[in-house]
């Protein structure tokens, strides 16, 4: 007599012990990839702590981009079809993951227009020291030079905050933040429900149940 | 030519002077006590729920006016109102022989996060209304609104015209889609409602972050550079730790209210475009016939005057009165001319009606 289930799950361990199919070698690959920017990034670290000569800030900086690409980019590439016991679980963390990778372009996108701002108050700070009118007061101090600073960031901010680019970046962060937060809120209730405690969901439920019977009861005391 | 005339020795003296300052406005600040959220007398005199009502204490002889109800924003706390005794609008309108009230809308908590405006406009100030025409024996009440309290009060008067006598607001947004204003424009394509349902009531802190977001290097650097500017005046110190405090003062707000506070006004602009409903009741802002003063600041970046000044042509009323406040959106509660002239201008209207 065969034993549908029996079969499916031996055919699952032996690929796995094997390394074979393509979901287990993408999790591996995954795993292995992960763990190699681990390494890289704690050489890294050693040798910026250590002052090894021939790591500039410039390198440094250029270091972890890369790393935090290469990041980006094992992230993006695991979309492996759930399966298994954990398949609910392994769901949540994906698109807890995706959500999270969201969230990151979205902030990369505001901070590339807040970088744009950034640049063009610096160029007003010049305009407003150099090519100033003949009229215009001697900066004779820090503290008025951090004044005109903040002015003419100002001036640039407000003109990059005002326009369609900066709202629709906004948005989309504030979007991204919201999915994160909702995935995070849900891996966080799964385990939650596993310990038989009570989560945000089941007592919003009741809250929303009796601001209702509330609302009745204070029409029918009206009548 | 170039400006930049900085000696570098006594940029040098500059710092030091700065960093010392600094420490030493730093040292004074840790010596001062927790501000208290109001300085004047009241008593609580009704409560429902986080909403409590108080009466404020004259100060001195009755005017012989009907009460005066403040209706305070969501967003923030309304001891802005009472900050200290000579920085007080409550006080300069108690000074005038005003029977002054306040609603104080409390923190919401997460039990809260069902609350819809309805609540707020028809239900807590309608009911708050109700316990002074009682207690007083008025028929209505002078009603003064503030920032967004003024688009509640506003909102009030128009579904309860027999309740309010007269209408004064202050730095509210009426029309919050004209270019100036970039909260509006930020929050325009926002799914507030996917936002509520994650959150839940909306922190406080959010909004925080956003309102310094407005003016990002204003609010959180150059401000706090001039504590190096007052720091041996302990008076002055008090006077920025009291805003310290009532800045980042700021109650959740909750969920259901805000998403529709957002989604109506914000987003539809429903006051000034129509299609407003409250407790399944159409809000027209025409029905309100009573008397208006409406003031605004001339430098708000919050609620810039293009957003207020509408006003005129949406309300019912004939006796419109329209003020402006040469400041900003702060000034206009704490700055000392504000002290002296915006309590006498508001004694002075309700007087004459």
């Amino acid at each position: 007599m065969t034993d549908p289930l029996g079969e499916a799950q031996q055919e699952f361990l032996r690929q796995a012990l094997d390394g074979g199919g393509e979901a287990v070698r993408r999790i591996r690959e995954f795993g292995e990839d992960y763990l190699g920017i681990a390494r890289e990034l704690w050489k890294l670290v050693e040798s910026r702590a250590a002052s090894e000569p021939g790591v500039s800030p410039q390198a440094f900086r250029a270091s972890l981009d890369h790393l935090h690409d290469g990041l980006k980019e094992k992230f993006e590439r695991l979309h492996v079809p759930v399966f298994g016991p954990l398949q609910a679980q392994q769901q949540a963390t994906e698109q807890l993951m995706a959500a999270t990778l969201r969230w990151q372009r979205a902030s990369s996108r505001l901070g590339e227009l807040l970088s744009a701002a950034a640049t063009a108050a610096v160029e007003n700070l010049v305009v407003a020291l150099a090519n100033a009118p003949a009229t215009a007061p001697p900066i004779t101090s820090l503290r008025q030079l951090h004044d005109l600073w903040v002015d003419c960031g100002e001036r640039a901010y407000g003109e990059v905050a005002h326009s369609d680019d900066f709202a629709a970046a906004q948005c989309k962060l504030l979007s991204a933040m919201v999915e994160m937060r909702f995935e995070q809120r849900r891996v966080i209730e799964e385990w939650a429900r596993a310990f038989n405690l009570p989560t945000r969901a089941e007592i919003d439920a009741i809250h929303g149940r009796l601001h209702e019977l509330a609302r009745v009861l204070r029409e029918e005391l009206k009548r | 030519m170039n400006r930049l005339a900085i000696d570098a020795a006594q940029a040098a003296r500059e710092i030091a002077d700065f960093s010392s300052r600094m420490a030493a406005g730093t040292r004074a600040l840790a010596t001062l006590e927790a501000p208290a959220e109001g300085c004047s007398d009241r008593d609580a005199v009704y409560q429902e729920e986080r909403v409590v009502l108080y009466r404020y204490r004259p100060l001195a002889p009755s005017a012989g006016l009907p009460p005066l109800l403040i209706c305070y924003a969501l967003v923030n706390r309304p001891y802005m109102m009472d900050l200290q005794p000579e920085r007080s609008l409550i006080r300069g309108l108690l000074m005038r022989g005003l029977d002054v009230y306040l609603v104080d809308w409390g923190y919401p908590g997460q039990a809260d996060r069902f609350l819809e405006l309805d609540d707020y406009v028809n239900r807590y100030l309608g009911n708050c209304i109700d316990h002074i025409r009682r207690a007083i024996g008025v028929p209505a009440v002078n009603l003064l609104g503030v920032c967004q309290g003024g688009t509640l009060a506003l909102c009030h008067a128009a579904l309860h015209p027999e309740a309010v006598r007269n209408l004064v607001t202050m730095v509210t947004p009426v029309d919050f889609h004209t270019p100036e204003n970039l909260l509006s424009k930020w929050v325009r394509g926002v799914d507030v409602d996917r936002m509520v349902e994650v959150f839940g009531n909306i922190p406080g802190e959010l909004m925080n972050a956003t309102f310094l977001s407005l003016m990002p290097l204003r609010l959180t650097s150059q401000k706090y550079a001039g504590i190096a500017d007052i720091a041996d005046d302990p008076a002055a110190l008090a006077n920025f730790l009291r805003m310290e405090k009532w800045i980042f003062d700021s109650p959740d707000q909750a969920g259901a209210a805000f998403a529709q506070f957002v989604r109506w006004f914000f987003q539809e602009n429903r006051l000034v475009l129509g299609g407003l409903v409250m407790g399944g009741r159409r809000v027209d802002l025409r029905l309100v016939d009573c008397p208006v003063l409406n003031i605004h600041a001339s430098q708000d970046h919050l609620v810039p005057p293009s957003a207020t000044l509408p006003l005129r042509g949406l309300v019912g009323s004939r006796d419109y009165t329209g003020f402006e406040f040469d400041g900003g959106h702060i000034g206009i509660y704490v700055s000392a001319r504000a002290q002296e002239l915006l309590p006498r201008t508001i004694a002075e209207w309700l007087e004459k009606r």
